[in-house]
């Protein structure tokens, strides 16, 4: 390091909004804050933009941005853009930034006052936001380029420069450098626009990008990005919103409404496999006189043309379709008509991977400690594909806002001693992965809406799949999930052949009295309507699918032997495909009887398809159903935070058991937020799973893969004690008193 | 424990640069996170694309199959010293040898395409010469990998199959992983099994071993090199890449470990857009590994009598060509902001089923949990699709198989090169829909990852300001496959990684 004073609490790369809210945000939180910037002016980016920043109405946004999101959201960061926008803009307005809301839009947008002398409103913003740093005196360098991050034990801790200067960073570097329009290279790499001009300045050139890479941070690409433009000189056109303006490919054709961005954004990647062509570029804006005089090009008109023939000619454009175009579009040209190759630009569609505090993401789910990335530099989460007027500031602000905030905290709990470790809070990370559609996971869901991760010192880290848990068991063999529920299919049982290790740590869902179960035998509605169906031995020559080795199997077969019946009793030649199929089955009258795991049974319920009928409560007391369970190399590793995960795993079991197989509104909430499903569809189930309190029944185990054996789909037997680890729960049972 | 080279995955591509290294005299050593050896190539058709012919010939092909996509120094890397590294494996034992009749994908539509000659496959590898080892390969349910690709096509009558199996003859993507192995085996290579790699040792900017999981440490002190494929498995990593909702064909789990480590090591990501290795299947209840998708991008889809449309009911592109469906799949809807494409269903009808048959058992059979209806229009409902554009794209559609021209995507023009096309009348590739009952199975995208790594033409990784990272190397699907773009040309992959591992064996020899 150099010496005295030469370092920082926060050194900020990047002086665009993002970079100078983030170091106002700094300096008024009480920290000591460096702002680099590699160009010879302040403002970056943004300088040169409308100034529009779009703060809304708080959480009731949340629902509008992820619709334009189209997918390409993450929910946290959602919510923390929508939620922390209008506290971003107060907090600004506060501290120097003179907002006025455009009375022309929707209410939701801002602008800053105009500054004196200055010619457009990103500028006046910029220079707003410079006048309060400079009054606060905060250093502020340009003509300096971050050539390197620098790292020490695991965090990032400074910066060095071209020219070999390096500035120490005590509590966090700030990436606040912009996307990469203006470099061809990364460009390239990422967007799937090909031939895209710069509408950026050429210092924006993805040194964020490139320096948190560099330090292991995690790259993110947002798909379907709508925030393009076609463009001439570098500048959107704004003839396209003027009538008697057209934008045609080389076919002549039109293929989007000209006024509308989005549609024309998402045309311009379409990709004619055949001819390895991109279909709509190149393309061009075509108008005739009308337009031309209204709106005049000034030294450099383009060339005239008499019709669409010469124009045709002279570009490559196939001109029997133009002549179709204008004539079904203006019906008469007025002539002479012309052409201007418009050119693609597109705001950065990747950028670092950010958390809802703007830390910068690795590549295992944690964060790289002490770097933040906002404004471009990250990707854009936040709002995904879909874009508005103004959600680029407003997220610029609102994550400079946040990621001062996470650093002057982690300041704090500093001072008061606290040493900063993997991540901010000092958390062990634990990978969880769970399939929030399938209610047996409820307890996971509990643990985590109750705090009890959070209180057992564990950053548990979600993510939610739709998939079944078998389809985790290649990643939680190999120890990329930490945790994850595990049913029994032959798949599980499988693994341990091919010498990987899985462990199961406790129940998650068992058949138990007074309780609802997971799975349920049900009946076709016509089927028990005809009253051919009460007991299960009148199953005797009926449908029922092909035990194929999915969860469900065990629930059938145990209703045909409470009925003295086995498959060959039954129809059970019937295949029944994935879940898309099983609506039209039952529509189609394929089988008179299946198993169902809930909520679907209660969905098809509803929709008076089926007669819910018995469930492992009536064939197989007791049968643990689903399990918790851990990679085996994770329960090696980090058998302390194991441990830990389990006792607050218990706790929610604990908390669940307590409602005595009732719902409470709050158990309710849970699942209804986490399934995503409707709440009539939850309350319906008729009451939460039993989750166990960390019980290991071999018994249910034992039976599971005895009937996998029978039907021929489990290689060999398994010894259910190569797969239980108990000691966790035994130990988790002891902490917690149980029994 | 110490070695020249530290090789992280032991798919071909990882086995072909140990064969190289140990050849180049250094001491060399793979580490494979499974019990068994082979990663994704034992799942694969074992194809090796090396053009012999004309390298004008050869480039022009590529400035097609690249579809914009591909850096001209990767590109030329491939080309120019795939035809050594082919000579320099078959001397090292591995008898790939041309597979018949198998022209270039894009035959008759690209320059520079091939009839035949480009493509090639192991001769029947004898299980037994692997000793002990043996019982250390992997090798996918059933037997259709113990018959040569280029005898039926998949399809090779069951005698045939019952004398490879006594005999233990392995073909195809396993077969060329025994040659490998059995070479990696005669040259003193150490193949660590069950040793799952986690990251990188880095020393003063080098890369210099490999860690595993369970702790242990893995020095090369020439460097390492991550052949440990892509992250099809891995379900974020890879929507993000293809922009298509995926779901993996693969029984291992290939979820970018290699990608991982390197890029906390600093190397930098290249995504290849438009990949065109893109196949759809089906959710197939009974395959012999346990329910998962059955791709029939070369069966079903191309079959006369059924057509691929979209919610809509529409069509949307040439059913017998898997690379025009893939541009089309990821059309989207910038205003609904939605896939436009996305869900799409296989429909057919009765005359598929007795011609072609769907599913595993051949024709005359469906699997009785496909939907069926009397109608198209009972079909739309039952499934929700617009059923008055059903009924419009069959009547279109029908009309063409009547003239024999499919004027909307010119299906059945042009014999792709793996599909066999058996329908009757002027266009063996389309056949009207007019039978009852009338089917729908709904599709499920899967794809080979082309996204990876930045690599040089050394196979050397770069980091984020294109510099090559001393000491790592990136060969097969866990480098982006920008020598090749969209593709998807068969053999590829498998032909690229054989070079790239060649390329860096040299590399880390020099």
């Amino acid at each position: 390091m150099n010496p005295a004073g030469s370092d920082f609490d926060v050194v900020i790369a990047g002086s665009g909004f993002a970079g100078l809210t983030a170091a106002l945000a700094a300096d008024v939180l009480g920290l000591k804050t460096l702002v680099l910037e590699k160009a010879s002016d302040f403002g970056g980016g943004s300088g040169f933009s409308d100034g529009v920043v779009w703060a809304g109405n708080g959480a009731a946004d949340r629902a509008y941005v992820e619709s334009l999101a189209a997918g390409q959201a993450n929910p946290a960061r959602v919510q923390a853009f929508v939620e922390g926008a209008p506290l971003a803009l107060d907090f600004f307005r506060g501290n120097g930034i003179p907002f006025e809301r455009m009375a022309s839009r929707d209410g939701r947008t801002s602008q800053a006052a105009a500054f004196p002398g200055e010619r457009s409103a990103g500028a006046s913003l910029i220079a707003y936001t410079l006048r309060a740093l400079r009054e606060r005196s905060v250093r502020l360098l340009t003509g300096v380029r971050v050539s390197r991050l620098s790292v020490d034990a695991d965090r990032v801790s400074g910066v060095r420069l071209d020219d070999g200067r390096t500035f120490g960073a005590r509590r966090g570097v700030v990436l606040a450098t912009g996307g990469y329009g203006a470099d061809p290279v990364l460009s390239a790499r990422f967007e799937d626009v090909p031939g895209l001009v710069s509408m950026v300045p050429p210092s924006i050139t993805g040194d964020g990008l490139r320096l948190g890479g560099s330090v292991g941070g995690r790259v993110h690409l947002v798909r379907n990005n709508l925030n393009a433009r076609l463009c001439i000189d570098g500048k959107p056109s704004r003839d396209l919103n003027f009538p008697n303006t057209l934008v045609v490919n080389r076919f002549g054709r039109r293929f989007a409404d000209e006024t509308a961005f989005e549609e024309i954004a998402a045309a311009l990647r379409a990709f004619d496999a055949r001819t390895r062509t991109f279909t709509n570029l190149p393309c061009w804006l075509i108008f005739d006189r009308r337009h031309s005089e209204r709106w005049g090009f000034g030294n450099a008109p383009p060339e005239a043309f008499a019709g669409s023939a010469e124009l045709g000619q002279h570009y490559g454009i196939d001109a029997a379709g133009l002549a179709a175009t204008l004539e079904e579009s203006w019906g008469t040209v007025a002539e002479p008509l012309y052409a201007i190759e418009l050119k693609p630009g597109i705001s950065s569609s990747a950028g670092l991977a950010a958390d809802e505090d703007a830390r910068v993401l690795n590549w295992r789910g944690g964060t790289v400690s002490g770097l933040y990335a906002i404004g471009d530099a990250a990707a854009h989460d936040e709002y995904g594909s879909g874009y508005q007027s103004g959600f680029n500031l407003g997220s610029a602000m609102t994550f400079a806002l946040r990621a001062a905030r996470a650093i002057a905290a982690l300041a704090l709990l500093v001072l008061l001693g606290w040493a900063p470790a993997a991540n901010a809070a000092g958390d062990d990370v634990v990978r969880l992965t769970f399939n929030p559609g399938l209610y047996d996971t409820l307890p996971l869901m509990v643990a985590i809406e109750k705090g009890y991760f959070a209180e057992a010192h564990l950053d548990v880290q979600v993510t939610k799949i739709s998939a079944p848990h078998g389809t985790l068991i290649p990643s939680l063999v190999r120890g990329d999930i930490d945790v994850a529920p595990q049913t029994l299919t032959p798949a599980f049982f499988n693994q341990l052949g091919a010498g990987f290790g899985i462990k199961v740590l406790a129940a998650m869902s068992a058949s138990h009295k007074g309780w609802n179960d997971t799975v349920w035998e049900v009946v076709r509605q016509d089927v028990w309507d005809a009253k051919t169906v009460r007991k299960p031995a009148d199953l005797r020559g009926k449908s029922v699918p092909k035990p194929v080795g999915n969860a469900v199997d065990f629930m059938m077969v145990q209703t045909l032997a409470k009925g003295g019946l086995k498959l060959a009793d039954v129809d059970a030649t019937h295949l029944q495909g994935g879940p898309t199929n099983l609506l039209p089955a039952l529509i189609n009258k394929e089988f008179d009887a299946l198993a169902v795991g809930e909520p679907l049974v209660t969905q098809l319920e509803k929709q008076g398809l089926v007669h819910r009928w018995l469930s492992y409560n009536d064939v197989a007391p007791n049968f643990q159903s689903s399990f918790l369970a851990a990679s085996a190399a994770f329960a090696s590793a980090h058998p302390d935070v194991l441990e830990r995960f389990v006792v607050a795993y218990l706790r929610a079991c604990r908390y669940i058991d307590a409602a005595g197989g009732k719902w409470t509104p709050d158990l309710i909430d849970i699942l209804v937020k986490w399934s995503g499903q409707n709440r009539d569809v939850i309350a319906a189930i008729p009451g939460p799973a039993y989750p166990g309190l960390g019980e290991i029944s071999t018994d249910s185990i034992q039976q599971q893969e005895q009937l996998w054996l029978t039907l021929g789909l489990l290689k060999q037997p398994v010894a259910p004690a190569e797969l239980i680890d108990g000691a966790f729960a035994a130990a988790a049972r002891e902490s917690l008193h149980i029994r | 424990m110490t070695s020249d080279v530290v090789i992280v995955g032991s798919g071909f591509g990882g086995l072909a640069t140990a064969i190289a290294a140990a050849e180049f005299g250094l001491r060399t050593t793979v580490v494979e996170r499974s019990a068994l050896v082979g990663g994704s190539t034992s799942y694969s058709y074992g194809g090796v694309w090396v053009a012999k012919d004309s390298r004008a010939a050869a480039m022009r092909y590529m400035e097609y199959v690249g579809g914009t996509q591909t850096d001209p120094k990767r590109v030329a890397a491939y080309i120019d010293n795939a035809p050594s590294a082919l000579e320099f494996y078959q001397h090292a034992g591995i008898r790939l040898e041309p597979t018949p009749a198998l022209p270039d994908h894009f035959y008759g539509l690209a320059e520079g395409a091939v009839a035949e000659g480009r493509h090639f496959d192991v001769a029947p590898f004898r299980g037994r010469t692997l000793g002990s080892w043996r019982g250390s390969l992997e090798t996918p349910p059933g037997d259709v990998w113990r018959i040569p690709l280029g005898r039926h096509f998949g399809n090779a009558p069951a005698e045939e199959r019952a004398r490879a199996r006594a005999g233990d003859e392995i073909c195809q993507g396993p077969g060329l992983i025994a040659y490998a192995l059995h070479g990696a085996v005669q040259r003193n290579v150490e193949i660590v099994l069950k040793a799952a790699a986690d990251s990188l040792i880095v020393r003063k900017g080098r890369v210099v071993g490999v860690r595993t999981v369970d702790g242990r440490e893995f020095s090369g002190t020439r460097g390492v090199v991550i052949a440990s494929g892509g992250f099809e498995s891995d379900s974020v990593l890879s929507e993000m890449a293809e922009n298509l909702p995926l779901r993996s064909v693969h029984a291992l789990g290939i979820a970018g470990d290699g990608l991982r480590m390197a890029a906390e090591a600093g190397a930098s990501l290249r995504f290849v857009h438009n990949n065109l290795a893109v196949l759809l299947g089906y959710d197939e209840p009974a395959l012999p590994g346990g329910p998962g998708v059955r791709v029939i991008a070369n069966k079903e889809l191309v079959a006369p009598h059924g057509i691929v449309v979209n919610r809509a009911g529409v069509r949307f592109g040439n059913e017998s060509s898997f690379q025009q469906l893939a541009g089309a799949l990821r059309d989207f809807d910038g205003g609904a902001r939605e896939m436009r494409n996305l869900p799409c269903w296989l429909v057919f009808d009765q005359q598929f089923v007795e011609r072609s048959g769907f599913g595993l058992d051949g024709p005359g059979t469906v699997p009785d949990w496909v939907v069926r209806a009397p109608t198209l229009a009972a079909l739309a409902a039952t499934l929700g699709i617009d059923a008055e554009n059903l009924n419009a794209t069959v009547e279109r559609f029908n009309a063409f198989a009547a003239r024999g021209v499919d004027e909307d995507f010119a299906r059945g023009d042009r014999g792709f090169a793996l599909a066999k096309l058996t329908g009757v009348g002027p266009n063996p590739g389309l056949g009207a829909l007019e039978r009852a009952p009338y089917y729908a199975v709904p599709l499920i995208t899967t794809a080979m990852g082309s996204s990876g790594l930045a690599a040089d033409r050394m196979a050397r990784v770069l980091d984020w300001w294109d510099a090559p990272i001393p000491g790592l190397f990136a060969v097969g699907n866990a480098a982006a496959h920008d020598e090749y773009g969209t593709g998807y040309q068969a053999g590829q992959s498998l032909g690229s990684a054989m070079t790239f591992a060649y390329l860096a064996a040299e590399a880390l020899a020099a």
